[in-house]
């Protein structure tokens, strides 16, 4: 223990986040810049309230919900089931380890075009750009949490003469899944991400279609609120997600 | 002989051909079993990738993508290495910075860029903008918390024989915390290309990320897969490129 490693005590970030707040109205009201490049925080308050009641809107939040859901399952699935899988082989660990170090430098963003020309112009593109995007930080993380799984347990699982499918199911698995959930955290955090760009890319609905037609439309205070509600949606799955982690570590 | 010199080198080098000639070959297979105008075949993207690349119009785009990576990241480390090594230093600049930065975390970045060119116009500044924004917090996270675990026997011990704070954090903090900056360096970099690519597809101005754009309206599927292998390759080479200075600067790290 050391001065630098003390914590800090927590009213500091809470004095720190809310002068930022004060600041930023303050600004505002004082007319230090023009509300057409920078509206007020209570302005964006009022339209996050007013959005949240807009039917049309809330129809917009949905469908992009929906297809979070959906691209971020398919990952999950996929993540788990292949790390799981290629990690039992010497050989198809090897290539599945390459394969990840040749494909997860690219930026997934840039398939999709070719996503929108195969799959149309639907929710199907989107899901997979972000079943795509968030599929490699919990294949990674998997992959890895099988490595470090005790062999021990595996020999005695072996010795006692327990199948392969059920050592997957009574070791393999309870043993990775908090490092899993750390992978589906960061993977959640991006498919949250990814869906908007997605929407703001190419489509003519959902919350990234929001903030594209109030940008055309220089309605600035609007532009802010699909940005803040998918962070909302993003901070509070990685929060939950956290808590998750944390009741299955001290089970 | 698994363990002989030889093949020590070249069982890698034989598992990486297999695992891209069989990526390239299971691309074929789905390609030729679609037969779609919208999935060329990679017998097809890759010559057409190497004609390309006698382009002018690609190096243009490749051109003004890479010096916008190159200025964003050049601010996306100075600034955080100065921040980062503030919050990791000192307490009182954790507790107020460390909330501001885990609230920052989930904003999608380049979904900022619309608000950004309000401000400063749809071309580099707010594209550099955004990509130095995200590639700053990585860098940011890493020093802050290597610089906190350093060894404080060694500050200890510079201090007491008279070294000041300035010294102590140039001299021992700063090169004991290089691992952990040249990590977030990397992890920074290959952040801000995927927010490069998207704000330049957002922007649409220039840049490897419009062009790719501007083929799929035209209906050039195979310039645009040739452009997609292109960024990936790209992508592969600044990662290879950032770990070898990195392995060279920290070479006598303790691998964590």
């Amino acid at each position: 223990m050391n001065a630098y490693s003390s914590t800090p005590p927590r009213w500091l970030g809470v004095v720190s986040v809310i002068s930022v707040l004060i600041a930023w109205e303050a600004a505002c009201r004082l007319g230090a810049v023009p509300p057409a490049l920078l509206p007020s925080v209570s302005t964006i308050a009022e339209r996050i309230g007013a959005f949240l009641t807009d039917p049309y809107l809330v129809a917009q939040l949905l469908t992009t919900l929906k297809r979070l859901a959906a691209g971020l399952f398919l990952a999950v699935i996929f993540g788990v089931a292949v790390g799981i899988v290629a990690s039992m082989f010497r050989f198809t660990a090897k290539m599945l380890e390459i394969v990840i170090g040749l494909l997860a430098p690219l930026p997934k963003i840039a398939l999709y075009p070719a996503l929108l020309l195969s799959l149309g112009f639907d929710d199907a593109p989107k899901i997979a750009l972000v079943a795509i995007d968030a599929l490699f930080p919990i294949l990674i993380a998997t992959f890895q949490a099988v490595k470090l799984v005790d062999s021990k347990l595996l020999w005695s699982a072996a010795s006692m003469g327990t199948s392969r499918m059920r050592t997957v199911y009574k070791i393999i698995l309870p043993a990775c899944l908090p490092a899993i959930i750390t992978g589906i955290r960061v993977g959640a955090v991006i498919a949250c991400i990814v869906v908007l760009l997605a929407e703001m890319l190419a489509s003519t609905n959902g919350l990234g279609h929001v903030l594209v037609s109030a940008s055309r439309s220089f309605r600035s205070a609007d532009m802010f609120v699909p940005i803040i509600i998918m962070s909302l949606i993003g901070f509070c799955l990685d929060k939950a997600l956290a808590h998750v982690a944390q009741k299955i570590a001290r089970r | 002989m698994p363990d002989s010199p030889l093949s020590r080198v070249y069982e890698p080098a034989f598992h990486y051909l297999l695992a891209t000639v069989s990526l390239l070959a299971i691309w074929q297979a789905v390609a030729g079993l679609v037969q779609a105008d919208y999935l060329p075949g990679p017998l097809e993207v890759v010559p057409r990738l190497l004609e390309v690349l006698g382009t002018k119009e690609l190096w243009l785009a490749l051109a003004a993508s890479l010096r916008r990576l190159a200025i964003s990241f050049f601010f996306a480390l100075a600034g955080g290495i100065a921040l980062g090594l503030a919050i990791g230093r000192s307490a009182v600049v954790r507790g107020l910075v460390e909330p501001l930065l885990a609230l920052s975390y989930p904003i999608p970045k380049a979904a900022i860029l619309p608000i950004v060119m309000l401000w400063f116009g749809a071309g580099d500044i707010s594209q550099i903008f955004v990509i130095a924004t995200t590639a700053t917090l990585p860098i940011i996270y890493h020093t802050a918390d290597g610089s906190r675990r350093v060894n404080e026997r060694l500050t200890w011990a510079a201090a007491s024989m008279g070294s000041s704070p300035a010294t102590c954090l140039w001299r021992i903090v700063l090169p004991a915390t290089l691992p952990e900056i040249a990590a977030g360096s990397r992890t920074g970099i290959m952040m801000g290309l995927i927010v490069m690519v998207t704000a330049e597809m957002i922007a649409r101005t220039d840049g490897v990320g419009s062009l790719l754009f501007v083929h799929f309206d035209m209906g050039q599927n195979v310039d645009m897969y040739a452009l997609i292998l292109l960024l990936g390759v790209v992508g592969l080479l600044l990662d290879r490129l950032l770990a070898w200075p990195s392995r060279r600067l920290t070479h006598w790290a303790i691998e964590r």
